[in-house]
């Protein structure tokens, strides 16, 4: 008995290894957008299989696999988990694009969501098993990504973070949105040590340099996890790194060609040897893309990218090994001699701002304004997450369009999840939209600052404190992956429905917090009111009471003697005469 | 209250040399009674004491110019480090601020119009995230009177020169107002709905001459409040140390005052009237709740900012030293992660590289205040003095409900001061002397409380009250006709000083200020000069 089990754990990993088909792919996409700047995206795919679900021995193997990213899901009966941070600011208005490239990137800050199945056991609860899971991760990736109390995990997000399986039965959703959080070197290294190629071959040794890749402007890195299950034993991982580089010098002739050498100041790298792709892609740009010209020649596709049919360049690194590795890829712009900066640009489907307008101290006002700029009306889910001390007043929304009114019936569904305040916890609130085409909607939402307690207050209390960016999530978008070459030359060459871009994110907004000066004045506010307590002690005492004589009278059998007393002021006439 | 302690004890103190009494009776027995004849004398002597509160606070604030009484200048917030930073601002920027100078005078010659609007420029630095944002502006009008070209040529040429940088963790909003204030005063009322970044700092650039010499900074906003001391001395000290340029409080220069018939005047008293100098032109400003500078309209939305006003010259500076100065303060406040707090904002400057601390111009103005309140303590009848100082205030009721309207300004001080004094019935005896009183407690109160937010306005405010109220009949009638409302009013407007606009522009609490708080004490000293 004994000594067959030990031949099966003996033997396990054999056996493991010749069922396992677990895959790797990478790929980098470069995007030039009309300001000059480009997007660089990189994604790494791994899809691979349970060791083997049906064991009653709980095993583990991995060969492309971090286990220390699947390991903590694996023991908290996770289904799938997304982390994704943001640094910086995506400009919707110059980029012609609602938000980047990569669309499972969240909003501003850290962000780390989820499903969690059911534990038929019933050891632990979900919450407890979320909370160890993101405790366990924010170790890995250098953040504090877990909740500090329970109240802060927001679970009314199901909807519209929704289950890539698709079945929602014994799911729970989780959200926690940190959007203080900034991306920096520590989430990269963590990021690159998760991937089989470690940052040292194929296109993640590209990415290894901190020192070149943390000098862009926006950034996105984030993981998405899809765990198998009994029914689904083929498990995804997948990460993705994603910047904007300006290409136009400071100084000196503003010409925006690049070549990958310029942008990661070395050759192409040799292939990962377990890579099953990899892949780079150049995305063509609409306007002008004709005269951007590619060496060395790579194969042309048509793809629809964000709602638009786009003409992709691709380079496939296998195939072509001895061509590219320890070359580079070039882009040059023909018929320009010099980069003129765009006055106007083409605009995305939809854009959304968010400030806050009538900033008081104690209340302010939400503005959102959500602009559809398409030729069709879209339904959408507008959401905000809350800290508890933001009371919105919900009977105060007002909705309009712009240079048109108030349009109340464009908002049809309210979802309000208030917070209870004694306990830490997050107010959420879904507002279910029509977007008008062509028109700009105003949404206004009111809402008081409660009073924060002593110990809520941040370190740096002055700050304010930053308020997870909205989501607008469209609800009629649907990926039609491969388009039909005889259709898309029939049909319009762009259909904002047909996208894999559901959710679209305002920006991070700060809120400033009456806050007391903590530093100095608090000796100054102890030492005054000290002051003024005695004053008032002395001058209540000044006008109520005397020092004076008071003669007792002489009774039988008591030895009398005049008593020097405090006594109270008995004549209130006298007393108010004497005022 | 005074009356109250005064009052007489019922009966002789008793005899102490009694056998009945215990020392510790005795020893109560005789404080008691010290007690009471200090009181005696204090209460005897009231209007001595008054006199001499108001002497000890008049020579205070003529000390305020002396040195003892200062303090040298530092940086409260360490997260600023002034002038610690490698500067990037080059000739090429100069260059391109020269290119921008040619374009903006080709368009101040052609389209050079007073109207109040502004246009905005919102700069995305790379890695900010669009939370917080720093204000630069320009206007076209300079406090000279003439175009402010160079400043707006040197706002555009550092708008360029942003451009790639990363090391901004801010967002920039660069604002160009038409004409001198009202310009920035629209946009930062309209800002909120624009951009959602917060701004906690702001720079204003006045620069309207060829060249400069100093640089002076222009701190004072609206209603007297002050930017943090912290941008003042940032501004300075990166002037200094990383521009190159001598700064200077307003227009001053930071030498010594010659007497002017004396052939020698001493360093002590050279110091002393340029301090003077230097406090007299913040009165001037603060007294009426007037701003400075463009910059003087941001401080009412928690913006700490001053004016960079480049002293028109022959030379040395230009486009590169103010480039230079811009970048290096910017980049100070770039460090920044939290508002300026600190409680560094009740100061008074007397030169540059000193300054002196609330506490110590502070008790000038609560001595005068005091003065007023212990005057008003013997109240014999309350309730009739309260009946009595209440018709004063109608006019505010009336300037209340119509106070856009411009005729009042002229019409409503003018009824109100002289007809309202005479029309009411003079109060004599008891009800006189209560009136009196009520209103030299309420006044005695407003002072100090007032000196907290806007020293000189208070001093302003006592020196007013005391003229009014305590000096013989025939003075006071003199004071009263020559302070007339309508008189100040005009003579105000002879100056270009409109308070009433400057209430509806940019928010100056002084007009209403005038109806609440003057004309009633005009009616009241009236009733009480008959």
């Amino acid at each position: 008995m004994l000594l067959s089990s030990l031949k099966l754990l003996l033997l396990t990993p054999i056996y493991a290894a010749a069922i396992s088909s677990d895959s790797f792919h990478e790929s980098l996409t470069l995007h030039p957008l009309p300001d000059g700047k480009l997007s660089v995206l990189f994604e790494f795919t791994t899809y691979f299989t349970a060791a083997n679900p049906s064991s009653q021995i709980p095993q583990s193997h991995h060969s492309l696999t971090p286990p220390s990213l699947l390991l903590p899901l694996q023991q908290n009966n996770v289904s799938e988990l997304t982390i994704s941070f943001v640094a910086g600011r995506w400009d919707q208005s110059r980029s012609s694009e609602s938000g980047p490239l990569h669309h499972e990137s969240g909003g501003g800050g850290g962000e780390v969501r989820g499903w969690l199945r059911d534990d038929m056991d019933g050891r632990k609860s979900s919450s407890e098993r979320w909370k160890s899971v993101t405790h366990a991760l924010g170790g890995l990736f250098c953040a504090g990504l877990g909740p500090n109390d329970a109240g802060e995990n927001v679970m009314t997000f199901g909807e519209i973070y929704p289950s890539v399986k698709g079945d929602r039965a014994n799911l729970t959703h989780y959200l926690l949105a940190h959007p203080h959080h900034h991306l920096c070197t520590e989430n990269l290294t963590p990021f690159l040590s998760l991937l089989p190629s470690k940052g040292l071959s194929g296109l993640s040794s590209l990415l290894a340099q901190p020192g070149i890749i943390f000098s862009w402007g926006f950034k996105t890195e984030g993981i998405e996890v899809i765990m198998p299950s009994s029914d689904q034993p083929q498990g995804r991982w997948k990460g993705w790194w994603e910047g904007v580089v300006d290409l136009v010098p400071e100084r000196g002739t503003a010409k925006r060609d690049f070549s990958t050498e310029q942008l990661f100041k070395r050759h192409l790298p040799r292939v990962f040897p377990e890579a099953e792709s990899s892949v780079i892609r150049v995305i063509k740009p609409q306007v002008g893309g004709g005269h951007l010209r590619l060496e060395p020649t790579g194969r042309s596709k048509e793809q629809w990218v964000d709602g638009e049919l786009r003409e992709v360049i691709e380079w496939d690194l296998l195939a072509e090994t001895a061509s590219l590795s320890g070359k580079y890829i070039r882009a040059t712009w023909e018929i320009e001699s010099e980069f003129k900066y765009p006055r106007i640009f083409a605009k995305p489907p939809i854009t959304i701002s968010r400030t806050i307008i009538n900033p008081l101290a104690s209340d302010g006002t939400l503005q959102i304004k959500i602009t559809n700029n398409g030729a069709d009306a879209r339904e959408a889910l507008y959401s905000e997450i809350w800290p508890w001390w933001v009371k919105g007043w919900m009977s105060e929304i007002n909705v309009q369009i712009e240079g048109k009114g108030d349009k109340p019936e464009l908002l049809s569904d309210i979802e309000f999840h208030p917070s209870t305040p004694p306990k830490v916890s997050t107010t959420t609130l879904h507002l279910s939209l029509t977007l008008p085409q062509r028109s700009t909607i105003i949404l206004t939402i009111p809402f008081t600052k409660l009073t924060l307690k002593y110990t809520e207050h941040r370190p740096d209390a002055e700050r304010g404190v930053e308020i997870p960016s909205g989501v607008l999530t469209l609800l009629d978008v649907a990926v039609q992956s491969e388009p039909k070459q005889t259709e898309a030359k029939e049909q319009s060459r762009s259909d904002a429905a047909n996208s894999g871009r559901r959710r679209i994110y305002t920006d991070r907004i700060l809120l400033d917090v009456p806050t007391p000066d903590f530093s100095m004045p608090y000796n100054v506010i102890i030492m005054s009111s000290t002051v003024m307590a005695v004053f008032f002690g002395l001058m209540h005492g000044g006008l109520t009471r005397m020092w004076g004589w008071v003669e007792v009278p002489k009774q039988a059998g008591i030895n009398s003697q005049p008593q020097l007393t405090e006594s109270e002021v008995v004549d209130e006439k006298d007393g108010l005469e004497s005022l | 209250m005074l009356s109250r302690l005064r009052r007489k004890p019922s009966g002789p103190p008793p005899d102490p040399k009694c056998a009945n009494y215990t020392a510790e009776h005795v020893a109560l027995a005789k404080t008691i009674a010290r007690r009471r004849r200090i009181l005696d004398v204090v209460w005897r002597h009231v209007p001595l004491l008054r006199a001499f509160m108001v002497i000890v606070g008049i020579l205070w604030l003529l000390a305020l110019p002396f040195e003892g009484l200062w303090k040298r200048t530092y940086v409260d917030e360490h997260a600023l480090q002034p002038a610690q930073v490698t500067m990037y601002f080059d000739w090429a920027d100069v260059h391109n601020a020269d290119v921008y100078l040619d374009e903006v005078e080709k368009i101040a010659n052609s389209t050079f119009q007073d109207t109040a609007n502004s246009t905005y420029a919102h700069v995305t630095t790379p890695r900010s995230a669009g939370t917080e944002t720093i204000l630069l502006s320009a206007n076209w009008a300079s406090r000279d009177g003439g175009p402010n070209l160079r400043g707006i040529a040197m706002l555009l040429a550092f708008g360029d020169f942003l451009r790639g940088q990363n090391h901004w963790a801010f967002d920039f909003v660069l604002v160009v107002g038409e004409d001198y204030m009202s310009g920035l005063e629209d946009f930062i009322r309209e800002y909120h709905s624009l951009l959602p970044g917060v701004i906690w700092t702001g720079l204003n650039i006045d620069y309207p001459g060829h060249s400069f010499s100093h640089l002076g900074l222009f701190y004072e906003g609206v209603n007297g409040r002050l930017p943090n001391q912290d941008v003042v001395n940032t501004v300075a000290h990166v002037a200094r140390h990383a521009g190159g340029v001598l700064p200077r409080y307003h227009d001053i220069p930071d030498e010594h005052i010659e007497l002017k018939g004396i052939p020698y005047t001493p360093s002590w008293l050279g110091n002393y009237l340029l301090a003077a100098k230097h406090l007299l032109h913040h009165c001037a400003f603060t007294a009426l709740g007037r701003a400075t500078g463009a910059h003087g309209v941001l401080a009412r939305h928690r913006i700490d900012s001053v004016t960079l006003y480049c002293t028109p010259a022959t030379g040395p500076h230009g486009f590169h030293t103010l480039g230079r100065t811009l970048e290096s303060t910017l980049r100070s406040f770039n460090n920044l992660l939290e508002r300026l707090h600190a409680s560094y904002f009740f100061y008074l400057l007397p030169r540059v590289n000193w300054f002196i601390p609330v506490g110590h111009y502070l008790p000038a103005a609560v001595l005068l205040g005091a003065s007023l309140t212990i005057g008003g303590f013997d109240c014999p009848k309350p309730l009739e003095g309260l009946t009595l100082i209440s018709p004063a205030f109608l006019p505010v009721l009336a300037a209340f409900i119509r106070i856009g309207l411009p005729e009042l300004e002229v019409l409503l001080p003018t009824l109100t001061a002289t007809l309202l004094p005479l029309s009411l019935p003079i109060p004599t005896g008891d009800a006189k002397k209560s009136l009196e009183s009520l209103t030299l407690l309420l006044y005695g109160a407003l002072i100090p409380t007032l000196a907290m937010v806007n020293f000189p306005q208070a001093i302003l405010l006592a020196f007013t009250a005391l003229l009014y109220l305590t000096p013989p009949k025939s003075a006071r009638v003199l004071i009263l006709a020559l302070s007339q409302p309508v008189l100040v009013i005009s003579v105000l407007r002879g100056r270009g000083i409109k308070l009433q606009e400057e209430w509806s522009e940019v928010g100056n609490l002084a007009w209403p200020g005038m109806i609440v708080v003057w004309l009633p004490l005009c009616v009241i000293a009236g009733r009480l000069a008959r």
